[in-house]
């Protein structure tokens, strides 16, 4: 009982999972998945850059839900959930910057379009790098945590305007799902959910390994305050 | 009643610093101006045509408004920290949201100040025909300042209490008030084209939302900001 449990802390089957999950993705991206006819191999980008757009933006949710419960309730758990929602948020913002860009070459001939919900995204990127910063500027945590918390819930404001935002500026995004998409080809949309898995699950695995980094830093925040403390009394 | 007196005696304090310093909007003043200046040669605005010359001047004007307004709010809040007028705010039983109005109240009215003096020297410089377009071009430029000093405000607020200054307001500022510049622009330009303020939709009413929604989280996370 013991071996299982220390094994399940090792953070082992996360990884197992996690590695399983990104063969999963490579496989179904580039050699389940059909080839588009219109655009092309450059197409199976989209099995990477929705999941990301989509994680990411749930990772901006989460770091909005957590600065609110952080300035409700105090509390260091709710900190380190808004911590590494906010990097992780950044991180998944980053790969559809870049992913974006390179389909956008291939189906309009140029790298950055002033796309709307890829601008958007960018826009949301820059809030969010500005909560890092504000974090990493702050000298105490608790004032860090604070501020960092307003920012990331005035992020997250942009997340309906980047949702909406097709609609605002008229844009030519694609629109895959719902109204006034094409809808995907069977053996698409099976790539396209194992890719949805996949990323999700190495958000996941992403989110465990931070928020214990995020425990041990608060550790050594906490040890560092009692040695000065004690330091103090001598 | 004891709230408004409140209100005024922080306003009319505020007012009378400012008119015997000039600590905010002079910088804002002199930087919207040198923006107007640089522009006109940046982009070689004498040898456009009037249509080329309308579709340039918008986006000039809303750079040099925003980051003046930046300017300004940021000098004004550090100011108030330099000389530890914030912490006699602080200490005073004054309501934190009712404080966060004043701010922004303020911010509105260097803005209008700042507003004032540069649309009239955008007309000359740039040889624009405002028309009948002034009241829309009023309308947009209130609701775009008050979203862009609600912002400032609160914004400002954190970067006072970690001692920094524009830079730094400026990266938080600046991608959060992006629907606003845009809406900004896309009026103005509308109302320069000589079209009513109704043919922007849905613009003036993105810059009215922004405004409520940006003054309403900012007076909801002010007391949080200023928290010891």
């Amino acid at each position: 009982m013991n071996e299982s449990s220390s094994w399940w802390k090792t953070g082992a089957p996360l990884g197992v999972a996690f590695a399983a999950g990104g063969a999963a993705l490579v496989w179904a991206a580039m050699w389940y998945a059909p080839t588009e006819r219109t655009m092309g191999d450059v197409q199976r980008i989209f099995y990477m850059h929705v999941p990301a757009a989509m994680n990411g933006a749930l990772a901006f949710l989460v770091a909005a839900v957590a600065g609110i419960g952080y300035l409700v309730r105090r509390s260091e758990r709710w900190d380190r959930v808004g911590r590494t929602a906010v990097e992780l948020g950044t991180l998944w913002a980053t790969i559809v910057l870049v992913t974006g860009p390179i389909w956008a070459r291939s189906a309009w001939g140029a790298w950055w379009t002033w796309e709307p919900r890829l601008t958007t995204t960018l826009i949301a990127w820059l809030i969010f790098l500005g909560a890092i910063l504000v974090r990493r500027i702050a000298g105490d945590p608790e004032q860090a945590a604070r501020l960092a918390s307003v920012i990331a819930i005035i992020g997250a404001l942009d997340l309906p305007i980047v949702y909406k935002s097709v609609d605002w500026w008229r844009g030519n995004h694609p629109i895959v799902f719902g109204k006034g998409g094409g809808g995907l080809a069977p053996e698409m949309r099976t790539a396209f959910l194992v890719g949805a898995l996949a990323v999700t699950l190495t958000h996941v695995v992403l989110f465990r390994l931070r928020y214990r980094l995020a425990q041990a830093e608060d550790r050594i925040v906490a040890a560092e305050r009692l040695a000065d403390e004690r330091e103090g009394l001598r | 009643m004891r709230a408004w007196r409140q209100v005024v005696a922080i306003l009319v304090a505020d007012a009378r610093r400012e008119a015997r310093t000039g600590e905010a909007l002079m910088p804002m003043l002199v930087f919207a101006l040198v923006v107007l200046v640089v522009s006109g040669f940046a982009f070689d605005l004498p040898a456009l045509l009037a249509d080329q010359r309308r579709r340039l001047v918008p986006g000039i004007l809303w750079i040099a408004i925003a980051f003046a307004m930046l300017v300004g709010q940021a000098r004004h809040l550090l100011a108030d920290r330099d000389e530890d007028r914030a912490s006699g705010l602080l200490c005073a039983p004054i309501d934190r949201t009712l404080l966060f109005g004043v701010k922004w109240l303020e911010g509105i009215l260097l803005g209008i100040a700042l507003q004032v003096v540069l649309i009239p020297l955008a007309v000359v410089f740039f040889d624009l025909d405002l028309g009948g377009a002034w009241l829309g071009l009023a309308a947009i430029l209130l609701a775009c300042t008050a979203a862009l000093s609600a912002l400032g405000t609160l914004l400002g607020s954190v970067v006072a209490r970690l001692g920094r200054g524009e830079a730094l307001l400026a990266i938080l500022v600046l991608p959060a008030a992006a629907p606003v510049l845009i809406a900004g622009v896309k009026t103005t330009a509308v109302l320069l084209a000589g079209e009513p303020l109704a043919s922007a939709a849905p613009w003036p009413a993105v810059a009215l939302g922004t405004a409520v929604i940006y003054a309403a989280v900012g007076a909801l996370l002010f007391e949080s900001v200023l928290m010891e």
